[in-house]
């Protein structure tokens, strides 16, 4: 499970209602509790992959670098990787699973012609299958 | 000895630890080493071919090793080698009806 509040919802979804109509991505920072992550912070990335940004999304190793060396001065770790589906489900594709890495969290949001459909969040298991876990809603 | 900086999420693969300290002459050996001291870590680091797995940088401080001799970069005692996933990902090709 991972917890967020709305603020952090609400500029997930900004970010990827901006993208449109091409993938958005990012990094969720916060911290491990015991039967799951609290999210305290986004730290957006650019898109850079080179070819389809509608379909594909890409975030360079250096930003991983920065974006990790940025949590760890707050005592905090990345938690997740968030991205958008622009006109698709917000299940993970062959290509989600074939990057994802085990112990993040894995939100898509789905936009469906500009503007946020819905929000699923999944983790890679060690047996490097795809499970939906809950997202919990604070204030 | 050479040390590896693990990313948080596969420090549950190292009992939580960062850094990695392991005796290499190569980037290949270094993750040999470490995949040895730690199986667990064994699929996620290397692909069914015995392959680093594609979207896994490493670098050598802070440069890419890809720019150097890929795995095969020599490193040495004072070096730090940086694992460093490449994030990516996307949509499957259907659009939604």
């Amino acid at each position: 499970m991972i917890q967020w509040n709305k603020v952090i919802e609400e500029n997930m979804k900004a970010q990827a209602e901006r993208a449109y109509p091409f993938e958005c991505c990012g990094f969720i920072i916060g911290s491990h509790s015991n039967d799951f992550e609290i999210a305290t912070d986004l730290i957006p990335a650019d898109n850079t992959h080179s070819g389809e940004k509608r379909r594909r999304f890409y975030i360079d190793p250096l930003s991983y670098m920065r974006a990790e060396r940025s949590a760890e001065q707050k005592g905090l770790s990345i938690i997740g990787v968030y991205h958008s589906h622009p006109d698709h489900p917000p299940i993970p594709s062959d290509e989600d699973k074939r990057h994802a890495l085990p112990g993040l969290h894995y939100p898509i949001i789905s936009i469906k012609n500009g503007s946020v459909a819905s929000i699923r969040n999944w983790v890679l298991k060690e047996t490097r299958e795809f499970e939906e876990t809950t997202i919990l809603k604070n204030q | 000895m050479a040390q590896l900086l693990i990313p948080s999420p596969l420090r549950k693969f190292t009992d939580q630890r960062s850094k990695i300290e392991v005796q290499a002459d190569s980037v290949w050996e270094s993750l040999k080493a470490l995949t040895e001291a730690h199986p667990s870590l064994k699929e996620h680091i290397f692909d069914q071919d015995g392959k680093i797995r594609p979207f896994l940088r490493l670098f050598i401080g802070d440069t890419d090793s890809e720019d150097l001799e890929g795995p095969a970069t020599p490193v040495s005692d004072d070096d730090e080698i940086s694992i460093i996933p490449a994030i990516a990902g996307g949509s499957n090709v259907n659009l939604i009806s």
